[in-house]
């Protein structure tokens, strides 16, 4: 298959905004890939994400999901390729019990009760939360939430997987889990992922990276590339990595520091070479 | 104000069949002026603790002291009006309090509850909405019109404008972008440094901690497993490994340069650190001494 998601000039204004919150957009993704889009609060990154998934009835330009385009007639066959995972865990949540809420989904197409059963265990299985089927949402912490959701979405078998800032309300230890998660989930179940994030460690895990401001695609690079722009990266609403501070740090103090991308590793070298006799 | 707990117990629904200890015998003392961080994991009763300080729960054993005020169980709700004018609290999206049609009438609310004339609360409200950072245009707006970091101000500036001398504040910066998490928190480290405010602030963010912080308690299962200053705290990277708390970066960064051969005069917290310590050691123009 070629790309499974082509988005060609796409324009969205809000009704009340004089300003389009998307403006002539066009990129496309393929399929397995991990692609992320950044870009800071009220760039437009959520709305785009909503477009995808037929939730904004945009006015200009196309959407092509899987080789349908999206229309009003074709909105429900684009959404069987979607599941979506959005910032608060809460406002998701719809069933009364975790294997309620994974069942939600399958309800919806109307799958009989016999095949809907194993789905839902074998879904929470996969997301490492079988104990918890009988459990009630407001006993579980953020993470546990989230991987309820997406249980509900490994439940229906989508093609690509868009998480809308899934991990940024989550503790340090929850957003690793997560992204580990969606790794694996995406190595089993052959998903293209797509996610829209603030979180540098979220951005570095992806194939490439778009990058969104004022509701325009300013540009689409890996991410050693967008790494690689140090202090800029606040501007793009990330966050600037720990070797770029340093860098800054040194130059400060009169030390000039290697121009280039370096990981961790390569910055540890470069300064213990400098301080050590050899 | 400084704050002192002994032996604060916390069960919710005490007395009942769904009776859930929360806290368990809790003592430590803040000093004025503190700027302190409160971490643990999820659930570890970080936001039960700091509902205790303006008594919106009150302790199930043992005593609170903050400045003149003593909070027990018997403590009675019309004892506690001069207390909570002086601890304010910002709770998780406090963004989600917000109701009034404009922005300087949703500032202005607390103060002309608490008493103030409508004139002077109006004005006060400006004020508030200068010291989070919010041009003076925003005032006559709806604060639903705002984006998501800027409704947060308002809801600060809000609590700001009583005046208080304790500030609380549960997560303040979850789900800003990393611009706005700055902004917010260089804020807070402002009103620390010049009005004198005393902090508590509740967060996963060891960054955070690292840059702000002066003293650090932290909380596993409702007991409070250590409390010392920041340095203290992450002076020990195995203790913080088996209590699954992460170190801030530049720790991590200076521990591998470290398992080099390298020595510290103190462990590094922040860049800034890591890197004074770095060039106090840096070659002239020839080898460095290590």
């Amino acid at each position: 298959m070629d790309n499974i998601i082509e988005v060609k000039q796409l324009t969205y204004s809000y009704s009340d905004h004089e300003r389009p919150a998307l403006s002539d957009i066009s990129f496309t993704v393929r399929p397995g890939e991990w692609l992320a889009i950044v870009g800071h609060n009220g760039s437009g990154k959520s709305t785009l994400a909503k477009c995808l998934d037929g939730l904004l009835p945009f006015t200009e330009g196309t959407i092509t999901v899987g080789g349908t385009e999206l229309t009003e007639d074709t909105v429900w066959t684009v959404r069987e390729q979607i599941g979506m995972i959005f910032q608060n865990p809460d406002n998701q949540f719809v069933g009364a019990t975790v294997e309620d809420d994974v069942a939600f989904g399958l309800e919806n197409r109307q799958v009989p009760r016999d095949k809907m059963i194993p789905r839902v265990r074998a879904a929470l299985e996969e997301v490492g939360m079988g104990d918890f089927a009988q459990r009630q949402p407001s006993s579980l912490s953020g993470g546990q939430k989230q991987r309820v959701a997406l249980a509900g979405i490994v439940a229906i078998t989508p093609d690509i997987l868009i998480l809308d800032e899934a991990t940024s309300m989550l503790d340090p230890q929850g957003r690793t889990a997560m992204l580990k998660l969606v790794r694996q989930l995406r190595e089993n179940q052959h998903l293209t992922v797509i996610s829209i994030t603030h979180d540098i460690n979220e951005a570095a895990g992806a194939d490439r990276v778009l990058v969104i401001d004022d509701g325009k695609l300013v540009e689409e690079a890996s991410p050693e590339e967008i790494f690689s722009k140090g202090d800029q990266l606040i501007a793009l609403g990330l966050d600037i990595p720990f070797i770029a501070k340093l860098k800054a740090a040194l130059k400060a103090r009169g030390i000039v520091p290697p121009t280039d991308y370096q990981t961790t590793a390569e910055m540890e070298d470069w300064l213990w070479r400098s301080l050590s006799n050899t | 104000m400084a704050i002192t707990f002994e032996h604060v117990d916390f069960t919710y629904q005490a007395g009942t069949p769904m009776a859930n200890p929360a806290l368990t015998d809790i003592s430590f003392s803040a000093p004025d002026n503190c700027f302190l961080a409160l971490i643990g994991h999820t659930g570890s009763g970080k936001s039960t603790l700091i509902q205790q300080i303006n008594a919106l729960l009150k302790p199930t054993a043992g005593k609170i002291t903050i400045d003149d005020f003593t909070i027990t169980p018997k403590t009675t709700n019309a004892d506690l009006k001069p207390l909570r004018r002086h601890v304010g609290m910002v709770f998780q999206f406090p963004e989600s309090q917000l109701f009034a049609e404009t922005v300087r009438q949703d500032i202005a609310f607390g103060p002309q509850n608490f008493g103030m004339s409508e004139t002077d609360a109006l004005a006060l409200a400006d004020q508030m909405l200068e010291t989070v950072g919010l041009k003076a245009e925003y005032a006559d707006r709806s604060p639903f019109e705002l984006s998501g970091g800027q409704m947060r101000r308002v809801a600060i500036a809000g609590v700001l404008a009583m005046q208080p001398q304790v500030l609380i504040l549960d997560e303040p910066t979850a789900g800003l972008d990393p611009q706005g998490r700055q902004e917010m928190m260089s804020l807070f480290g402002r009103l620390h440094r010049e009005q004198g405010l005393s902090i508590i602030l509740v967060t996963h963010q060891m960054e955070d901690v690292a840059q702000y912080a002066e003293q650090v308690a932290v909380m596993r299962q409702g007991r409070l497993v250590k409390y010392g200053s920041t340095r203290e705290i992450f002076s020990d990277p195995q203790w913080l490994f088996e209590n699954q708390l992460e170190e801030p970066i530049a720790a991590q960064f200076a521990q591998g340069l470290s398992r080099r051969g390298m020595t510290w005069a103190s462990l590094p917290l922040t860049a800034e650190e890591l890197a004074d310590q770095l060039a106090s050691r840096w070659p002239k123009g020839g080898q460095a001494d290590v």
